[in-house]
Order: structure tokens, then sequence, then C-alpha cells
């Protein structure tokens, strides 16, 4: 039991050590952007990314850093990375178009169906750990509004409507975390890297050539293929599908 | 078979004073159809232009009763003079009826322009000429070949390539059609263009020939040529100035037919002569060979002079020369935005149409054009360029109102009036509704993703960046189940417990006691300890006492004032029910009566049933007050 309890003493240490250390680390970074010397403040960036270290503003300085050293495609790939922690950030929504608007790969994207976008809005407004304790939050209320409902000699329907709401909000809750969960997790979309890339027919280099794909373009990961893993089966924002070549993205 | 009944005769005729350039007959006609062996004259520098051709007739009468039977062989010929003068036809020469017959030589006088006596034909009944002159026609049509047998030279007279212009003097862009004909009096087998001439300030629009060229006939200086058109072009000058189409230069195979004229044939045998002498077999075996001589050709140059347009100043003005009309067509007047509009122009009429490239349409910043597509219904036809050629443009409008497309100018060289015209469309009044896919449009992202791409990106961002792992980044569903889990527990123990206890409260005591209010249950709480203690005096007293001071601080009285009167008054003035009333008063007077009975013998159970009967009383009370 003791032995227990040191260990976890450990482990809180070192996570407190770390996120102090990373801390550190950051503001030298920053320092180091505000100076202009992106390379470096770069260098160190990459060091909290390494160290597992997770924050959105950490993405949003990165993008800015491979902004300023003209690397847009890179740029564009932290932006999104930290979008997907935290969809809402009008910062890097703006820079996000900024840097968009510097690539050929941007297309104009067919948007979602409304019922999704809807969906998308309602679970990205919080994150999938506060969703978690909307959840729990609400079934307290849910079973409490039960109870009501039992015991009650007054207001019965009332209050039997009152917990079903809840209920039904509960749910909601738990699918709106899950899927927020789901996207923050699935790592399903990537960034073009390559210059140019043609989109083939099939994974095979003599295959015929679908669409063009240029430096920038965001493509959705569709399916992988089976055997060399070398191919990679993306669809556009414009809809359309087609083979790449792994090497030439970097998943966001 | 009567070949020795008359003399025979060969008689020559034509007319003794003819003009230049006109064709005349030249007939030479003997008295029998046994004509073999026949040796053409020298026409004495006239021209031959078809001939000889042969023909005979016969008729038999019987006239008094007397049979006779007459027969003739004629050979006309076409001839023409190309000056004046005297001209003597010799002597022709056949075998007539196994006889040799010389005609007389002819003198035949060309004159400018002879008069109508003159020219009276000087031996031959109008009869006769009559019926020369048709067959002469029918021949002419059936064979017009038969008169270029005289021709054995290919020369430049033979066969020349003519280039002709239907103007030589042109505005700029004007249209001038060119042709080429080919004139030959000598059969022609083939022929080839070398070359095609390098036309240098011209546009040119070859038109398309039919493969089989139609054959004419076309006189020139006196003869009867066979013409063939071989390429039509349409010029346009492109420049000022003298400007000359070279020639076109051809290679032609010719079919020269050479004459291999046997003489008599004389075998000895007098049928095998009259076999061989037959004019039948005598036509089978001359002038059927014919030998192939390529000639290179050329055509004469034209010259044009192209004078330059008179200065304008007017933009609409791209070139366009002829006589046009033009109009223009919306397909639609009012549609949703991001629908396709198609907007036609349609230029027609004769002239340059293909080299007009555009025209001048203004469309409105609201829509997304497109550079036209062009569509021709061009024909190129002998007499020029004619037909409509149209502008399409698809415009495709962004934003919902209502536009006007002004009206198209089209601003044309009229080449009858020589003057610039200006020619209007009627412009359109497009309503345009808003469209589903309005806001989203692609036009909107472009002008957004235009407006991002000048701007900045959003500065650094140097507060604390609060680092988490990812555990603080996921919906733990395992943690969310346990909690669940916990709190149905919580809450489903809490119920069961709950139910139990209503249980007990269905004990009627228990209920009333429950539901009563507060104060009389602390007021009678005293008493209950009597109760349990069974201290008898004790308990009554203070179930008395309860009882009359929950009254005095109910009804806010004082308590010297109560009686049993006093009470049973107020109690039925605050609506409280005769029966409960007259129970309390019961329970008052028990009290008492127990209290001064000194009755030692009440036992516990009538205690308990008084303390009971007041909580309930009072609890009825409580209830009925209000």
């Amino acid at each position: 039991m003791k032995q227990c309890f040191s260990y976890i003493l450990v482990f809180l240490f070192s996570l407190t050590c770390m996120a102090q250390s990373s801390e550190n680390l950051f503001q030298s970074a920053n320092s180091q952007y505000s100076k202009k010397q992106y390379q470096q403040a770069l260098t160190k960036y990459q060091k909290i990314e390494k160290q597992g270290a997770v924050s959105p503003l950490l993405y949003y300085n990165m993008g800015n850093t491979y902004f300023r050293l003209s690397d847009y495609a890179s740029a564009e790939l932290y932006y999104e990375r930290g979008l997907r922690l935290s969809p809402n950030d009008d910062n890097l929504n703006t820079n996000l178009k900024v840097v968009k608007a510097r690539l050929k790969g941007d297309i104009y994207p067919i948007g979602d169906f409304v019922i999704v976008r809807y969906w998308y809005a309602l679970s990205n407004l919080f994150t999938p750990f506060a969703w978690l304790w909307i959840s729990v939050g609400l079934f307290v209320l849910c079973c409490g509004g039960f109870s009501i409902y039992y015991f009650a000699f007054q207001y019965k329907v009332l209050s039997f409507y009152a917990f079903l709401a809840l209920l039904l909000i509960f749910v909601l809750s738990v699918f709106c975390g899950i899927s927020r969960d789901n996207r923050l997790h699935n790592h399903n979309e990537a960034i073009v890297f390559a210059e140019q890339c043609s989109g083939k027919d099939s994974p095979d280099e003599k295959a015929l050539d679908k669409v063009r794909i240029y430096k920038g373009s965001k493509v959705k990961i569709i399916d992988k293929d089976a055997e060399a893993k070398e191919w990679i089966r993306v669809q556009t924002t414009d809809g359309q599908q087609s083979w790449i070549r792994l090497a030439d993205i970097q998943i966001i | 078979m009567d070949f020795c009944g008359f003399a025979q005769t060969f008689r020559a005729s034509a007319p003794s004073v003819i003009g230049v350039g006109e064709q005349v007959r030249v007939t030479f006609t003997a008295s029998s159809d046994k004509v073999s062996n026949y040796l053409a004259p020298s026409f004495g520098g006239l021209d031959v232009l078809s001939g000889p051709s042969t023909s005979r007739s016969s008729s038999y009468s019987i006239y008094n009763g007397q049979a006779t039977s007459t027969s003739s062989t004629t050979f006309t010929y076409v001839v023409s003079a190309t000056h004046e003068g005297t001209f003597t036809i010799s002597r022709a020469r056949a075998n007539i009826a196994g006889k040799i017959v010389y005609s007389s030589p002819i003198t035949i006088k060309v004159q400018k322009n002879p008069t109508q006596s003159q020219r009276r034909q000087s031996n031959s009944s109008p009869y006769q000429q009559y019926y020369n002159n048709q067959r002469q026609q029918a021949q002419h049509q059936q064979n017009p070949q038969q008169g270029r047998k005289q021709v054995t030279v290919v020369d430049n007279k033979a066969i020349f390539l003519r280039a002709s212009a239907n103007k030589s003097k042109a505005v700029l862009g004007e249209e001038i059609i060119i042709t080429y004909k080919l004139y030959f009096l000598v059969n022609i087998s083939e022929y080839q263009a070398n070359s095609m001439p390098i036309n240098k300030g011209f546009w040119m629009e070859e038109m398309d020939m039919s493969r089989n060229p139609v054959m004419s006939h076309e006189v020139v200086d006196g003869r009867s040529y066979n013409v063939v058109t071989l390429r039509k072009v349409l010029a346009y000058p492109q420049k000022s100035g003298s400007l000359v189409i070279p020639p076109l230069d051809i290679d032609v195979v010719a079919l020269v037919p050479t004459y291999s004229q046997r003489g008599n044939v004389s075998t000895g045998d007098p049928f095998f002569d009259a076999f061989f002498n037959d004019p039948f077999f005598q036509q089978m075996t001359t002038s059927m060979s014919y030998q192939q001589v390529k000639k290179n050709i050329k055509s004469n140059s034209i010259n044009i002079n192209v004078s330059a347009l008179p200065k304008t100043t007017d933009s609409n003005f791209n070139g366009a020369v002829g006589s046009f009309s033009f109009a223009g067509k919306a397909s639609i007047l009012k549609c949703k935005t991001n629908e396709a509009v198609t907007l036609r122009y349609t230029i027609s009429g004769n002239g340059n149409l293909s080299l007009i490239d555009n025209i001048n349409l203004k469309v409105p910043s609201e829509f997304d054009s497109y550079d036209p597509t062009i569509d021709d219904h061009i024909n190129k036809t002998q007499t020029g360029m004619n037909g409509s050629r149209t502008f399409e443009y698809i415009i495709i409008p962004r934003v919902q109102g209502e536009f006007k497309i002004p009206p198209v100018k089209f601003t044309y060289y009229d080449i009858s009036s020589h003057k610039y015209k200006t020619l209007t469309s009627e412009g359109f009044t497009l309503s345009i509704a808003k469209g589903k896919d309005d806001g989203r449009g692609l036009s909107q992202w472009l002008s957004e993703r235009e407006k991002y791409a000048k701007r900045d990106i959003e500065s650094l961002q140097s507060g604390s960046a609060n680092f988490t792992t990812m555990a603080h980044w996921s919906y733990d569903i395992l943690l969310l189940v346990i909690i669940v889990v916990a709190c149905a527990i919580v809450t489903a123990v809490y119920i069961v417990l709950h139910r139990s206890n209503v249980k007990k409260n269905s004990d009627i005591t228990y209920v009333r006691f429950k539901k009563a209010n507060k104060v009389v249950k602390k007021r009678l709480k005293k008493a209950n300890r009597y109760l349990k203690a069974n201290q008898k005096e004790a308990f009554y007293n203070e179930v008395a006492q309860s009882v009359w001071n929950y009254l005095a601080d109910r009804f806010k009285i004082d308590k010297m004032s109560l009686s049993f009167e006093a009470v049973n008054n107020l109690l039925l003035q605050q609506g409280i029910r005769q029966q409960t009333v007259s129970e309390l008063i019961d329970l008052l007077n028990n009290c008492e009566y127990v209290r001064f009975s000194q009755d030692n013998q009440t036992d516990e159970q009538k205690m308990a049933g008084l303390y009971s009967q007041a909580i309930k009383t009072l609890s009825d009370i409580e209830e009925q007050i209000k």
C-alpha cells in the first residue's frame, strides 16, 4: 500500500515536472520567435512536442513559426493539429485561412451536409473531457429527477417529462463526447506535402492518372493499401477519390 | 445499188460573207451515201471549231409512176475567223460510189460587220440550212470533242489557265472572289497543282470544289473552249496598296490525237477494196490513237488595288467588312444565382464573317463570364461568304438582384454604301433570385481566399500553454460507465429504502402522527414520556395542559378566558366540524375526570387510548383550520 502510494507520488511529481519544463521551454521559444529567430524557436517547439505535452497554443505557435519560415504546408499541418484540439479557436481558424490562401492545393470544398455541420458545431463546443463531466452531471440530475417523479404526489407527469428530457440530453452529451473524441483521436486526415502528385485510379504507379493534387491539399484517408502499405486512398475536399503515395502526405 | 444512174456530185457550201468571230457552217455534200476516203480540205487560216461531222440522208419517192431514190452524205464543219480578210477553203476529196470526186473551192469574205444581204448563203436551200443547223447543234451537245480533232499541237492556245477576280479595286477586308479556270481544246487526262501561291497581304478562304468539275463551253478569241473551274478562292485583303495575287502553277497531261489515216486500201480485189474503204470501217481505223503530252502552265497574276478604310474612332469596329445584320438573345431572363445564363450574339450576312473574332460585350461584375464559344454556319458560295457567326457567352450570376446587360454595338464597313454602320443588339434585364447555394458559392469562397491571401497571420500567443497529456483530451467511456452505474445504484438503494418507509406509513396512527403539526407532536412529547414512565397523574395533567396551551397559542387567545363554552364557540367559528369539537371536549373532560377521580386502577391501556385520541383530535383540528 505504502509502495503504491509512493509510485503515484513519483508519477504525479514527474508530470508536474514535465509540464514545468515544457512551459519554460515554451516561453523561451516564444521569446526567440519575437526576436525573429524562427529556426531556433521551432527546434524548441519540436522538443516540447516530442515530450508529449499537448496544447492547442503550442500548435498555433508552431504553425506561426512555420509560416514565418515560409513552409506553408507545415504551417497548415500544425494549424490543423491545433484545430483538432480546439476547433472553435478564432486565431487558429484565421491563420489557417491565411496559409491556405497561399497554397495551390486549396480547392473549393464541397460542404458537409447541414445536419452533419450542426452536429460538428455542437460537439465541438466542449473538449471530450468536458463532455465527460457534463454527461456525469446530467446523469446525476437524471437520477434525482427520477426519484422526484417516483415519490412526488403532485406534478408527477411534469416531473416524468423533465426526467425524460434530462435522460435524452444525457444520451446526446454522451454521443457528442464520443464523436468529438473520435474526431480528435482518429488521424484520418492529412496534408499533401508533395509539390504536385497525381491521384491514381488504383494503387499502382502505372495506373491511370485521375486527378492532380497539389501541395497543401487537405485529404481524407479512406483506405490503405493492404499489401505494400505504400499507397493510400484519399478523398480531396471536392469529393474526388484517388490513390496517392503515403510518402506524399503528412497525417494531421 | 444504182451507182451509174446519176453523175456523182460533191458540193461545198458556205456563207460568202461572215463576221469576225462568227461561227459558220461549212458543208460538203456528196450525192450518194457510198462515200469513202474523204479527205478534208485546207481551211486557209480559218479556225475549225468542230467537224467534220458526217450525216447521211436518203429518200425514195414515186412521182408520176416513176420511182426516184436520192441519197446524200454531208460533212459539216463549224469554222470561224479571227481576223478580217478573204479566206479560201480548198477542194475536198472523196470517193463517191467508187469515183474520186473533188468539191469546188469556196471563198469566204470575213468582215467586221457583215450586212444581212451579204450573209446570204450562196448555194443552199433554206430548208437544208435549217436541217443542218439542227443537226449541228445536236452534235455539239452530244459530243463536243469532235470539234477538236483538228488540234494536234498543244500550245498556249490549246490549253491555258486563266485567273480572274471579280473586282480589281477593293477596300481593306472586302471580299474578292478569285477564279482559276482551265481552258482547253484537247482532251485532258489529269492535272495537278504544283504549288499553291503564297498570297501576301490576303486572308484566303479556299472554296470547296466538287471532285468532278462540270465542264462548260466558252468562246475565247473565236474558239469554243472547254472550260473547267479548277479553283475558287475568297480573298480578303489585309493591307492596303497594290497587291498582286501570284499565278497558279499546274501540270496538265493532255491527250493529243495522232492522225494515222490510211490512204485508199487497194487490195486488187474489188470486193475487199469496197469493204475496207467503207466509211464506217474507215472511221474505226482512223484518229483513235492519242498521245499523252505533259505541260506546265501558269495562270496570269492579278493586280488588285486595295485602298485603306476611312478612319474611324469607333472602338466597336474590329475589321468586319460586308453587309451584316446583328441580333442578341438571352437564354433566360429570370434565374437563380449560380445558374448559367447563355447570351448569344449572331452576326449574319455577307462578308468576312470568319475574320470577326470578338464582339464588345461588357458583362457586369456580378457575373462570372467566360470566353465565348463561336458557332459558325458559314457557306462559301459563288457570291462569296455568307451565313452567320454566333458568339455564345456563358455568364453565371453570383449575386441576386436585377442586372442590366448593356446592348452590344457591332460596327462594320458597309461595302455597298461605303460607310461605317453600327448595329445595336437589344439589352437584357436579368432578374436573379437567390439560389440554393447562395452564401457558400464559389465566388464568395474565391473572394474570401483572395482577401486572406493578402493579409498576414495573427500574432503569436505568449500566454501559458497549459500543457496537458492526451488523457485530458479524451472522453473516458469507462469512467463514465463507472460513475453512471454508481449513481444508478445509489438512486436504486434510496428508492428501495424509501419504499419501506412508505409501507410503515400505511399505519393510520403513524400517518396521522406524521402528518400532524410539529407543534402537536412537540407538545405531546412530554405526555408520551410520562405515558412510558407510567406516571398517571403527570400524564393526564400534561395532556390537558398541552391541549389548553395548543388552543391558546393556535387561536391567539388569553389562557385565562378559556372555558369549555368559549372553546366550543371559537372552534365552530373557525370552521371546525362539530364532531371534532365534541371529541376535543370529551378529551378534556376525560382528562379532568381521571385527574380528580383518584382511581388508581386506571390501566395503561386507557392512557395510551387517551394519548392517541389527543393526537388524532389535535391533528384533525390542524387539518381543518384554513
